[in-house]
């Protein structure tokens, strides 16, 4: 199972970030085993437009089973939507927190 | 010769200014480019002749087509299309669209089309003339953006006839549009702290356009702007004094020309200073 979450450093110790489209990266983290699969930095930061909606597709392309993040905007939400790929809301400060929080069912499923 | 006013604050008295000027010059039009709230209609009470509606072109994606290979998200500047082709997915987002049609040239499988889509319309009609000297943009509740309204009614406007040009308030793509357009700009300013705040904003933007332009105050009270306008080195244009009969008269949709000689003189006065700074010659009309 691999995760899709919103970062604001390198590693798991980061706290994740708040914002979807422009978060300063994201990273890819498989669940079993607790590595960071990918990081990737956010290149759209300074695009004026849609940048949830290019996010978006990140995470989709990125491989990963399942998307937590904080709160996440109805484009984003409607690319997301059609792969049937689950969102979560995210929960705690670091991504490893979360990710914990994620293990012991405490996040929500964000449907709308 | 269009005379577009702009603020940066609502409120400050864009449609007070453009229509009281648009009455006084002789022959001219007025124009409301404030497109999501266009006003200038309770003041000239014009006769409205013509209604047209105005359309973009945004992309219509034909599914049976299209391979979502992506060209067309990619090629887009504005995000607005999303295609995602593992689950063989074309979303379109129209309130990011700005009608360019590059998705539509770039489509290898010839499977976008472009399609007509009304956001508003422009509507014509006359003031104290035979002829039409109104024209109003109306943007439709939930667009996005009125800037194509506005741009569309650039295009109607000639050089040999006196316009007078009513901006949407803010510092947004829709008043860029609007002072585009411009041979002059007025800012409407109010002495108090957010107009001021807000008018230095407008005024980054009327600084890069290199056209001339001028100051009035309005709701002018013995408030300090000497240092806005001198540190900014700008031309006083005219006064519009703060008094609550000109409110009263305001809230029952009467010009200040109308109220008495010396409202009348003070945008005699906005005309002759307009005149100072502009090469051709603003006639006034006589009472």
């Amino acid at each position: 199972m691999k995760i899709f979450i919103t970062a604001t450093g390198n590693d798991l110790n980061s706290k994740y970030d708040e914002r979807f489209g422009r978060a300063k990266a994201f990273m890819v983290v498989e669940l079993d085993t607790m590595q960071i699969e990918k990081y990737m930095e956010n290149e759209n930061l300074n695009a004026g437009h849609g940048v949830g909606i290019l996010t978006a597709q990140i995470a989709i392309e990125s491989g990963a089973d399942i998307i937590i993040a904080n709160r996440i905007g109805p484009k984003s939400m409607s690319v997301i939507k059609g792969t049937g790929k689950k969102i979560y809301q995210a929960e705690g400060s670091t991504i490893k927190e979360v990710i914990e929080n994620y293990k012991n069912n405490k996040l929500e499923e964000i449907t709308s | 010769m269009k005379i577009t006013i702009v603020s940066g604050k609502g409120g400050t008295g864009k449609t007070t200014i453009a229509t009281n000027l648009a009455k006084l010059i002789n022959n001219a039009f007025y124009v409301d480019m404030d497109v999501e709230e266009p006003n200038g209609r309770l003041f000239l009470k014009p006769e409205i002749v013509n209604e047209e509606n105005y359309n973009v072109m945004i992309p219509e994606i034909n599914e049976d087509k299209c391979n979502y290979c992506g060209l067309c998200a990619n090629n887009c500047a504005f995000n607005a299309l999303s295609i995602i082709k593992s689950i063989n997915n074309a979303l379109f987002f129209e309130d990011l669209c700005h009608h360019c049609g590059v998705c539509s040239y770039v489509c290898p499988e010839n499977a976008i089309k472009e399609v007509d889509k009304c956001i508003g319309k422009i509507n014509y009609g006359k003031f104290d003339s035979k002829n039409i000297n109104f024209i109003e943009g109306v943007l439709n509740l939930n667009e996005a953006t009125g800037t194509p309204i506005i741009n569309g009614i650039s295009r109607l406007l000639n050089e040999e006839k006196v316009y007078v040009l009513d901006a949407p308030p803010g510092t947004n793509c829709p008043v860029v549009s609007a002072i585009n357009s411009a041979d002059f700009i007025i800012l409407a300013i109010e002495p108090t702290p957010f107009g001021v705040h807000d008018g230095e904003l407008t005024l980054e933007i009327i600084k890069g356009t290199n056209k001339p332009c001028g100051v009035v105050i309005n709701k002018y009270s013995n408030e300090n702007l000497d240092r806005f306008i001198n540190n900014n080195e700008l031309n006083i244009l005219g006064k519009i004094p703060f008094k609550r009969g000109i409110a009263e008269r305001y809230s029952k949709g009467d010009l200040l020309i109308d109220m008495n000689g010396d409202l009348r003189n003070a945008f005699i006065a906005i005309i002759k200073n307009i005149n100072k700074l502009n090469s051709r010659e603003i006639r006034w009309k006589e009472q």
